[in-house]
């Protein structure tokens, strides 16, 4: 036995240590001169021609400038070719996105569910996998799709794009293979790999799954960002550099970290969505007990996530403002500028469901009748802020109304329309966010600690110094000083949040050791509640449909910026109308797809009784399992 | 965590429906906000043909305003925002002079339009205080070049911009009016031949393609023997000996070469700062370079006013052949060649030049290959210049 | 009841400390230093 034991380890070992260098290798590490020393510097040594912009021409005869093709090279197919790529493209991604983040909380509940030897934590990751294995299939599909759509339609791009990545494309298509071996192995070895030493290799296998799962993504992730902010290719397009100076653009690793946390609060959503049915088609109250708590797992995860998303794109926004300032001004000050208002209402969506999620989860324990009087508050400051988000500061008007306004931006509101406004407004939105996830732990709890009033006291300090610090500083900064120490405030900002969230944790986790828990009861919810859960997904799917199209449209009449042109018919920026519309297209289809792939787990799990049973069951009654 | 009992509950009416015709509202009401917001659609650039023949200098400055808000995207930066110089608020003209004159400008520009010039394609020269990348000082410019992509303004297109930052605060307009079509059309960005208009040359390329040097001297990787080579002149000659061999040529005659063949014109044609340039170059030139040969642009962009003249210019043909005025000895004189070569002479004459060569001249010094660089088009307008150069 | 006083006057002494201390740390680094009444020392 411990001979076996051993070698589990050393297979838990070895697995982590590829897990960990896939990770490397696929460019988490931002700086280029990892990769310019070693091996891979001598590849790219060997491989790099200096890029001279001032000379005509480069002597180097093998260099072949991105393709210019005109109106007449595009496959016309009768409906427009934007549109069709939009609908299968963003589908892709919302599926793509679910596949890669079910697997992450997965393995966590997985690993959890072994330590705490709790076999309802195994039983729920097992489940969530169910789902996940659907949607892999139905990803693989509109991925086949979108190659093909793209490849009809905008053939001189994707000539273009092959010649510029060459053999990664290949590497990712292999990379499908190890993704689907492990994947199957993964989910339907689940209960033959279920204790000891083989529950070590199915969570190594689990681990394996992640990390094959992110080099696909961010290898995928590398293609858009190069058409945003092309590198390894000289001024007209033709490839001076290797595969590595390609990828690593100035937008690669901003879009991978924020791809790899909202996907995992976009996961969390959907899963959440799928509990919050199955508890209000929960025939049993066991069953709605179960439900109820895989839904606050759910959207547990979501809202964990979702907290250091802003700050993730942040980052992006910031790299693209540092690669051209002209596509960040775009994006935020010019045509683009109301879908970030759009963003407000979608995230304010987002925040109002899940913390009235929360709140109405205060329900399921007696002991939260100490916190509901903060509640209101909570919910007057989310609105506030919520309020001010949504502001916009340049007011399309005709010439009469910025007569009668005295200006185009409103006397006492335009204030409220620029980024320390928004800063301070999200901030707030964050900490208070968290106090309600803070107050909704601390409900089933009493502390035993002798140093209760101290640790609270801090508690309730930062909290107070972190909101005035934060408005203070969005205040002085943002409007009494020059824009360089405007554009630095936000990092205090968004540190202080970032104070308040882990003090929090770390406090809690030493203030309730050992403490009293009061009885609560999961089930014991309003079925209003459940209803969050649905509007968490579908405003997420919508969000990302809405941010998406933000990053694709950036490069204006571009495929690939300032070096292939976009003549084709549609290389305008449509009307916000227009693109909601197509994100409503997409959002609803993307509902179908997962109403399909919940109905399919829900099928697998059911077992028809036979018609010759002996007992006096009615013929063809369904029994339901929950696993 | 307690869980109930296992007896059956009573659950509300049919989920599906209820959970889906929730969803689909929400999804509705994003697509209300969407389409309640103001509708602006965007416009990528279209290729427009200006009639320059009919452009005034009033619809020039027009055409600058157009481009300022348009496809230059100016005003995406330049507003009241202050993220940059609030231009439309600013006298653009009284700017650029103090500018000019504060220490901190070491840009080559001498006036108030050619600062403008400058500020457009290389903006990095100086940077406006407080507008520079943040922590950078005011030595970076966030500004992009306005004659690359993504924005790639031609020649034309940025004098039509300068020309209205003049004009709007009521100065006077002091770039020429573009009279007739360039080689490429204003909007469109095709600049496949790397011939340009340039108004001020900045590099050794623009100052050896506005003068043709190539045509007679190796330099810069290619170029003709009819002069010595230049690759590695400064090894040779210092920079004063550089200097008078361009603006008096007769002075000193390298071994083995003629007189009274290099134009000696050079001292009137060119500007201080290009002879600077080309001086500084040559005397660093010790090694050879390995570059394709510069296309020629125009000789003078000021004179140039009709089509054939733009193909004159391009193919450098003054260089070698007296015509228009002035020219070159090395090749026969085309003052009056419509009169004694018909036009099937005139046209073997360019593309296949060593088929019959003029008394007097010498063979393998035309460049052979004009059929492959010049368009039907371009060669058709030559020829049919020169059968109208009779002398009379 | 001073004992409370005193322990919440303490926290957020303590508190107020490290934010303040957190102002100036996050914006020097970024290179934009800062006067002790944090007004922008440039």
């Amino acid at each position: 036995m411990k001979a076996r034991r051993y070698s589990s380890w050393l297979m838990w070992l070895v697995l982590l240590v590829i897990a960990v260098l896939s990770f490397f290798w696929s460019g988490t590490l931002t700086t280029a001169n990892t990769f310019n020393s070693g091996f891979f510097g001598a590849v790219a040594a060997s491989t790099e021609i200096p890029a001279d912009m001032s000379t005509a021409e480069n002597t180097e005869l093998t260099l072949t400038p991105a393709p210019k093709p005109t109106r007449a090279d595009y496959p016309d197919v009768g409906v427009s070719s934007r549109s069709i790529v939009w609908v299968v493209a963003q589908l892709h991604l919302f599926f793509g996105a679910l596949v890669l983040a079910v697997p992450l909380f997965v393995l966590v509940i997985e690993l959890l569910g072994v330590y705490t030897k709790d076999s309802r934590y195994d039983d729920m990751a097992h489940e969530f996998m169910k789902i996940s294995i659907t949607a892999y299939s139905i990803t693989a599909l509109f991925g086949g799709t979108l190659a093909l759509a793209l490849f009809l339609l905008y053939p001189d791009l994707m000539a273009y794009l092959m010649r510029v990545f060459g053999a990664q494309m290949m590497v990712y298509a292999i990379l499908f293979f190890l993704e689907s071996i492990v994947l199957y192995i993964y989910y339907y070895g689940w209960n033959a790999m279920r204790y000891g030493n083989a529950k070590w290799v199915h969570l190594s296998l689990g681990l394996l799954l992640n990390a094959v799962g992110a080099t696909l993504m961010v290898t995928a992730n590398s293609w858009a960002t190069f058409m945003m902010a092309p590198s390894g290719v000289n001024e007209v397009g033709a490839v001076i550099g290797d595969i590595w100076e390609v990828m690593k653009g100035p937008l690669w690793n901003p879009i991978n970290l924020h791809r790899f946390i909202a996907n995992i609060a976009f996961g969390g959503a959907v899963v959440g969505a799928y509990a919050a049915y199955k508890c209000l088609a929960a025939r049993t109250a066991e069953a709605r007990a179960h439900y109820d708590w895989m839904g606050y797992t759910s959207n547990f995860i979501a809202i964990l996530a979702f907290l250091p998303l802003p700050f993730a794109g942040y980052w992006l926004m910031a790299e693209i403002y540092a690669y051209s300032q002209q596509m960040g001004i775009t994006a935020m000050g010019g045509i683009l500028a109301w879908l970030f208002i759009i963003q407000a209402v979608l995230i304010g969506t987002i925040l109002l469901a899940g913390n009235y999620y929360l709140w109405s989860g205060m329900s399921r324990t007696e002991g939260s009748k100490r916190y509901q009087r903060f509640i209101k508050y909570i919910a007057v400051v989310l609105v506030i802020c919520f309020l001010i988000w949504v502001t916009p500061h340049t007011l399309i008007l005709t010439s009469g109304e910025i007569a009668a306004l005295g200006g185009s931006n409103h006397p006492l509101l335009g204030a409220l329309g620029i980024m320390p406004a928004k800063n301070i407004a999200v901030n707030l939105m964050l900490i208070f966010t968290f106090m309600s996830f803070q107050i909704y732990r601390r409900s089933d709890k009493v502390a035993t600690v002798s140093w209760e009033t101290a640790g609270n006291a801090l508690m309730v300090a930062i909290y107070i110094v972190a909101i005035v610090n934060i408005i203070f500083v969005g205040v002085y900064y943002g409007y009494f000083t020059n824009t360089v120490y405007k554009v630095g405030s936000s990092v205090i900002q968004v540190v202080s949040t970032l104070t308040v969230i882990i003090s929090g944790v770390v406090l809690d986790a030493f203030l309730y050791r050992k403490a009293k828990t009061l009885p609560s009861h999961w089930g014991q919810v309003s079925n209003r509640a459940q209803y969050a859960l649905f509007a968490l997904p579908i405003a997420f799917t919508w969000l990302m449909a809405l941010m998406g199209y933000v990053r694709s449209s950036v490069r204006t009449h571009w495929h690939v910026y300032t070096v292939m042109k976009d003549t084709s018919p549609d290389n305008f920026i449509p009307t916000i109308g227009y693109a909601g519309n197509m994100m409503t297209i997409v959002t609803v289809l993307f509902v179908l797809f997962v109403l399909f792939i919940f109905w399919i787990a829900n099928l697998s799990g059911t077992k028809q009784v036979p018609p010759y049973a002996t007992h006096k069951a009615p013929a063809a009654e369904r029994v339901e399992s929950t696993a | 965590m307690n869980t109930g009992k296992t007896e059956e509950i009573k659950t509300s009416g049919n989920v599906l429906l209820k959970s889906m015709v929730f969803s689909l509202g929400l999804a509705l009401l994003f697509t209300l906000v969407a389409n309640l917001l103001p509708q602006v659609e965007g416009e990528a650039p279209v290729e427009q043909e200006i009639d320059l023949g009919t452009l005034t200098m009033e619809s020039f400055v027009a055409l600058g305003e157009a481009i300022f808000t348009g496809n230059g995207t100016c005003s995406l930066c330049h507003n009241d925002l202050g993220r940059a110089p609030d231009i439309l608020a600013l006298n653009m003209v009284d700017i650029a002079n103090e500018h000019l004159e504060d220490e901190r400008y070491k840009g080559n520009a001498t006036d108030a339009e050619s600062y403008l010039y400058e500020s457009m394609i290389d903006p990095g020269i100086y940077v406006v205080k407080d507008f520079g990348k943040k922590g950078s000082n005011d030595t970076i410019s966030p500004m992009p070049r306005i004659d690359k992509p993504p924005i790639e303004l031609s020649v034309i297109e940025i004098n039509a911009v300068i020309a209205y930052m003049q004009a709007k605060d009521g100065h006077d307009v002091t770039v020429p009016l573009p009279v007739d079509a360039p080689v490429e059309e204003v909007q469109s960005v095709e600049a496949e031949k790397s011939s340009m208009n340039t108004i001020s040359v900045n590099t050794i390329e623009e100052v050896v393609a506005k003068y043709a040097c190539q045509a007679c001297h190796t330099m810069l990787g290619g170029g003709g023997d009819l002069g010595p080579e230049l690759e590695q002149v400064g090894k040779r000659l210092n920079a004063e000996e550089i200097r008078q061999s361009i603006i008096d040529p007769d002075a000193e005659i390298t071994e083995g070469f003629s007189p009274g063949v290099m134009p000696r014109d050079f001292a009137e044609k060119m500007m201080v700062k290009e002879l600077e340039i080309l001086v500084t170059f040559l005397a660093d030139s010790k090694v050879i370079h390995h570059e394709k040969p510069v296309a020629s642009s125009l000789i003078n962009t000021k004179k140039a006013s009709s089509e054939v003249e733009k193909v004159i210019a391009q193919f450098g043909c003054q260089a070698c052949h007296k015509m228009l005025g002035s020219g070159g000895v090395l090749g026969p004189s085309l003052e009056r060649v419509g009169a004694y070569l018909d036009a099937d002479e005139i046209r073997q004459s360019i593309i296949e030049p060593n088929r019959v060569i003029t008394n007097g001249f010498p063979s393998g010094v035309m460049p052979p290959n004009f059929s492959e660089q010049m368009s039907d088009a371009q060669l058709d307008l030559l020829v049919t210049f020169l059968m109208t150069q009779k002398g009379d | 009841m001073i004992k409370n006083l005193q322990i919440w006057l303490t926290a957020f002494a303590v508190v107020s400390l490290y934010f303040y201390g957190l102002d100036h740390f996050i914006m020097s680094m970024q290179g934009l230093p800062l006067n002790m009444d944090l007004t922008p020392a440039q």
